[in-house]
Protein backbone atom coordinates (compact mmCIF):
# COMPACT_ATOMS: atom_id res chain seq x y z
CA UNK A 1 0.00 0.00 0.00
CA UNK A 2 1.40 3.14 -1.12
CA UNK A 3 2.32 5.74 2.20
CA UNK A 4 0.42 8.83 -0.08
CA UNK A 5 -2.53 6.72 -1.09
CA UNK A 6 -5.81 8.85 -0.06
CA UNK A 7 -9.04 6.61 0.76
CA UNK A 8 -12.21 7.25 1.14
CA UNK A 9 -15.28 5.82 2.73
CA UNK A 10 -17.80 3.97 0.48
CA UNK A 11 -21.06 3.86 1.40
CA UNK A 12 -21.17 0.75 2.93
CA UNK A 13 -17.93 1.92 5.18
CA UNK A 14 -20.51 5.07 5.83
CA UNK A 15 -23.40 2.79 6.59
CA UNK A 16 -21.41 0.83 8.72
CA UNK A 17 -20.35 3.77 10.65
CA UNK A 18 -23.82 4.31 11.88
CA UNK A 19 -25.07 0.80 12.31
CA UNK A 20 -22.32 -1.04 13.22
CA UNK A 21 -24.12 -4.17 11.49
CA UNK A 22 -20.44 -5.91 10.61
CA UNK A 23 -19.67 -5.38 14.35
CA UNK A 24 -16.33 -5.01 12.93
CA UNK A 25 -13.19 -5.08 16.00
CA UNK A 26 -12.33 -2.09 17.18
CA UNK A 27 -8.59 -2.45 15.35
CA UNK A 28 -10.82 -2.42 11.97
CA UNK A 29 -13.44 -0.31 12.94
CA UNK A 30 -10.79 2.86 14.21
CA UNK A 31 -9.48 3.01 10.85
CA UNK A 32 -12.42 3.54 9.17
CA UNK A 33 -13.43 6.06 11.29
CA UNK A 34 -10.33 7.68 10.30
CA UNK A 35 -10.48 7.45 6.97
CA UNK A 36 -11.83 10.86 5.77
CA UNK A 37 -10.94 11.10 1.94
CA UNK A 38 -8.40 13.66 3.05
CA UNK A 39 -5.84 12.17 4.88
CA UNK A 40 -3.12 9.80 3.48
CA UNK A 41 -1.98 6.44 4.95
CA UNK A 42 1.19 8.13 6.16
CA UNK A 43 -1.50 10.73 7.85
CA UNK A 44 -3.81 8.04 9.14
CA UNK A 45 -1.13 6.15 10.68
CA UNK A 46 0.09 9.56 13.02
CA UNK A 47 -2.95 9.60 13.88
CA UNK A 48 -4.18 5.88 14.65
CA UNK A 49 -1.05 4.30 15.73
CA UNK A 50 1.19 1.30 14.31
CA UNK A 51 1.52 1.53 10.84
CA UNK A 52 1.74 -2.05 10.21
CA UNK A 53 -1.50 -2.82 12.07
CA UNK A 54 -3.16 0.48 10.56
CA UNK A 55 -2.09 -0.83 7.08
CA UNK A 56 -3.09 -4.45 7.38
CA UNK A 57 -7.24 -2.64 8.82
CA UNK A 58 -6.55 0.00 5.32
CA UNK A 59 -6.12 -3.44 3.59
CA UNK A 60 -9.21 -5.21 5.06
CA UNK A 61 -11.28 -2.46 4.67
CA UNK A 62 -10.93 -1.94 1.08
CA UNK A 63 -11.13 -6.03 0.81
CA UNK A 64 -14.54 -6.04 1.74
CA UNK A 65 -15.37 -2.45 0.11
CA UNK A 66 -15.87 0.01 3.21
CA UNK A 67 -13.23 2.14 1.79
CA UNK A 68 -11.86 2.30 -1.74
CA UNK A 69 -8.85 4.89 -2.90
CA UNK A 70 -9.50 8.55 -3.57
CA UNK A 71 -6.43 9.38 -5.22
CA UNK A 72 -2.80 10.22 -3.70
CA UNK A 73 -1.95 13.21 -2.44
CA UNK A 74 0.35 14.25 -5.40
CA UNK A 75 -2.18 12.96 -8.25
CA UNK A 76 -5.83 14.07 -6.20
CA UNK A 77 -7.27 16.65 -8.23
CA UNK A 78 -7.39 20.16 -5.67
CA UNK A 79 -10.62 20.66 -7.37
CA UNK A 80 -12.40 17.58 -6.22
CA UNK A 81 -13.76 17.88 -2.69
CA UNK A 82 -13.99 14.79 -0.76
CA UNK A 83 -17.06 13.19 -0.01
CA UNK A 84 -19.17 15.44 2.25
CA UNK A 85 -16.69 18.34 0.39
CA UNK A 86 -15.31 19.38 3.70
CA UNK A 87 -19.10 19.71 5.04
CA UNK A 88 -19.60 21.29 8.52
CA UNK A 89 -19.97 17.71 10.17
CA UNK A 90 -16.89 16.31 8.13
CA UNK A 91 -14.97 19.17 9.73
CA UNK A 92 -16.86 18.16 13.33
CA UNK A 93 -15.64 14.70 13.27
CA UNK A 94 -11.77 15.80 12.09
CA UNK A 95 -11.79 17.77 14.95
CA UNK A 96 -12.84 14.89 17.20
CA UNK A 97 -10.50 12.28 15.90
CA UNK A 98 -7.82 14.72 16.29
CA UNK A 99 -8.74 15.65 19.99
CA UNK A 100 -9.46 12.64 21.17
CA UNK A 101 -7.54 10.50 18.83
CA UNK A 102 -8.06 6.68 19.07
CA UNK A 103 -10.78 6.69 21.94
CA UNK A 104 -13.26 9.15 20.30
CA UNK A 105 -15.30 6.01 18.17
CA UNK A 106 -18.49 6.93 20.24
CA UNK A 107 -18.65 10.31 19.92
CA UNK A 108 -17.50 10.60 16.66
CA UNK A 109 -20.33 8.05 16.10
CA UNK A 110 -23.43 10.29 17.65
CA UNK A 111 -21.60 13.16 15.08
CA UNK A 112 -21.84 10.65 11.84
CA UNK A 113 -25.70 9.93 13.15
CA UNK A 114 -26.42 13.71 13.33
CA UNK A 115 -28.92 15.29 10.86
CA UNK A 116 -26.68 17.42 8.36
CA UNK A 117 -29.37 20.85 9.62
CA UNK A 118 -27.81 23.09 11.98
CA UNK A 119 -29.94 22.42 14.87
CA UNK A 120 -28.76 18.73 14.03
CA UNK A 121 -25.46 19.32 14.23
CA UNK A 122 -25.43 21.91 16.91
CA UNK A 123 -27.29 19.08 18.97
CA UNK A 124 -24.71 16.53 18.38
CA UNK A 125 -21.95 18.83 19.56
CA UNK A 126 -23.82 19.86 22.81
CA UNK A 127 -24.23 15.86 23.23
CA UNK A 128 -20.59 15.31 22.44
CA UNK A 129 -19.71 17.73 24.83
CA UNK A 130 -21.53 16.34 27.33
CA UNK A 131 -20.46 12.96 26.51
CA UNK A 132 -16.64 13.96 26.94
CA UNK A 133 -16.74 16.03 29.84
CA UNK A 134 -18.15 12.79 31.49
CA UNK A 135 -16.13 10.13 30.07
CA UNK A 136 -13.08 11.74 28.49
CA UNK A 137 -11.77 14.76 29.42
CA UNK A 138 -13.14 18.03 30.71
CA UNK A 139 -10.90 20.49 28.56
CA UNK A 140 -10.60 18.62 25.47
CA UNK A 141 -14.50 19.11 25.89
CA UNK A 142 -14.28 22.41 26.66
CA UNK A 143 -11.75 22.96 23.58
CA UNK A 144 -14.62 21.08 21.25
CA UNK A 145 -17.04 23.35 21.89
CA UNK A 146 -15.83 26.53 21.00
CA UNK A 147 -13.58 25.02 18.12
CA UNK A 148 -17.12 23.26 16.77
CA UNK A 149 -19.41 26.42 17.20
CA UNK A 150 -16.32 27.66 15.36
CA UNK A 151 -16.92 25.92 12.53
CA UNK A 152 -20.83 25.98 13.01
CA UNK A 153 -20.96 29.53 12.78
CA UNK A 154 -18.28 30.03 9.75
CA UNK A 155 -20.47 27.37 8.14
CA UNK A 156 -23.77 29.16 8.25
CA UNK B 1 -15.23 -24.27 58.65
CA UNK B 2 -19.34 -24.96 59.72
CA UNK B 3 -21.35 -24.36 56.31
CA UNK B 4 -24.34 -22.86 57.67
CA UNK B 5 -26.46 -20.40 56.05
CA UNK B 6 -24.71 -17.45 56.95
CA UNK B 7 -21.21 -18.99 55.49
CA UNK B 8 -23.25 -20.16 52.17
CA UNK B 9 -24.44 -15.92 51.96
CA UNK B 10 -21.01 -15.04 52.41
CA UNK B 11 -19.77 -17.39 49.54
CA UNK B 12 -22.78 -15.69 47.24
CA UNK B 13 -21.56 -12.17 48.50
CA UNK B 14 -17.72 -12.90 47.64
CA UNK B 15 -18.80 -14.31 44.30
CA UNK B 16 -21.13 -11.24 43.65
CA UNK B 17 -17.97 -8.89 44.75
CA UNK B 18 -15.42 -10.28 42.59
CA UNK B 19 -18.26 -10.11 39.51
CA UNK B 20 -18.34 -6.53 40.81
CA UNK B 21 -14.79 -6.37 40.59
CA UNK B 22 -14.38 -7.48 37.56
CA UNK B 23 -16.93 -5.17 36.15
CA UNK B 24 -15.34 -1.71 37.10
CA UNK B 25 -11.89 -3.05 35.81
CA UNK B 26 -13.54 -4.39 32.47
CA UNK B 27 -15.51 -1.04 31.96
CA UNK B 28 -12.31 1.32 32.77
CA UNK B 29 -11.14 1.07 29.54
CA UNK B 30 -14.61 2.97 28.33
CA UNK B 31 -13.99 5.65 30.32
CA UNK B 32 -10.75 6.85 30.33
CA UNK B 33 -11.10 10.64 31.52
CA UNK B 34 -13.45 12.82 32.58
CA UNK B 35 -16.09 13.03 35.78
CA UNK B 36 -17.01 9.50 35.82
CA UNK B 37 -13.41 8.03 34.67
CA UNK B 38 -11.66 10.21 37.57
CA UNK B 39 -14.54 8.76 40.08
CA UNK B 40 -14.36 5.75 38.38
CA UNK B 41 -10.94 5.14 40.04
CA UNK B 42 -11.82 5.59 43.59
CA UNK B 43 -14.79 2.92 43.30
CA UNK B 44 -12.12 0.52 41.50
CA UNK B 45 -9.89 0.98 44.95
CA UNK B 46 -13.22 0.36 47.16
CA UNK B 47 -14.52 -2.27 45.55
CA UNK B 48 -10.71 -4.26 45.81
CA UNK B 49 -11.06 -3.15 49.53
CA UNK B 50 -14.60 -5.10 49.94
CA UNK B 51 -13.39 -7.82 47.47
CA UNK B 52 -10.73 -8.15 50.53
CA UNK B 53 -13.16 -7.78 53.54
CA UNK B 54 -15.39 -9.74 51.53
CA UNK B 55 -12.72 -12.39 52.02
CA UNK B 56 -12.88 -12.87 55.38
CA UNK B 57 -16.29 -13.45 56.38
CA UNK B 58 -16.43 -17.17 55.88
CA UNK B 59 -13.51 -17.52 58.62
CA UNK B 60 -14.98 -14.96 61.06
CA UNK B 61 -15.91 -17.92 63.35
CA UNK B 62 -11.99 -18.60 62.77
CA UNK B 63 -10.59 -15.06 64.11
CA UNK B 64 -10.57 -13.34 66.77
CA UNK B 65 -13.05 -11.07 68.28
CA UNK B 66 -11.34 -7.87 68.24
CA UNK B 67 -9.82 -8.16 64.88
CA UNK B 68 -13.48 -9.53 63.65
CA UNK B 69 -15.28 -6.38 64.70
CA UNK B 70 -12.31 -4.36 63.41
CA UNK B 71 -12.82 -5.99 59.96
CA UNK B 72 -16.74 -5.46 59.83
CA UNK B 73 -15.89 -1.81 60.80
CA UNK B 74 -13.89 -1.11 58.31
CA UNK B 75 -16.38 -2.78 55.80
CA UNK B 76 -19.15 -0.51 57.16
CA UNK B 77 -16.74 2.72 56.76
CA UNK B 78 -15.44 2.34 53.49
CA UNK B 79 -19.07 0.69 52.70
CA UNK B 80 -20.31 4.55 53.90
CA UNK B 81 -17.72 6.21 51.49
CA UNK B 82 -18.51 3.89 48.30
CA UNK B 83 -22.34 5.14 49.25
CA UNK B 84 -21.45 8.65 49.50
CA UNK B 85 -19.03 8.73 46.21
CA UNK B 86 -21.80 6.58 44.35
CA UNK B 87 -24.54 9.53 45.09
CA UNK B 88 -22.35 12.30 44.33
CA UNK B 89 -21.60 10.69 40.65
CA UNK B 90 -24.94 9.93 40.22
CA UNK B 91 -25.78 13.69 40.51
CA UNK B 92 -22.90 15.26 38.85
CA UNK B 93 -24.22 13.21 35.88
CA UNK B 94 -27.89 14.57 36.62
CA UNK B 95 -26.28 17.87 36.30
CA UNK B 96 -23.76 17.71 33.26
CA UNK B 97 -26.91 16.09 31.18
CA UNK B 98 -29.92 18.24 32.62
Amino acid sequence: MHRMTVFVKTAKGEEEIRTRQNKLPPAIRVPLILVDGRSTVEELVSKGGEQTKLTEALAYLEQHGFIEPFGTAGTRPASISPPGGGSPKLQLVQLMQALVGQGADKVVAKLNEAPNSRDGLEAAVVACHKLMRLTIDEKKAEEFLARAREILRTAG
Amino acid sequence: MQFDIAVIISICSIVVMFYCLWLVLSLKSRIPGGIVGRTWRLLIILVSFFTLGYLCTPFFGMLPAEFMKLIVALIFFFGAIYVVVTVKLIYRVIEELA
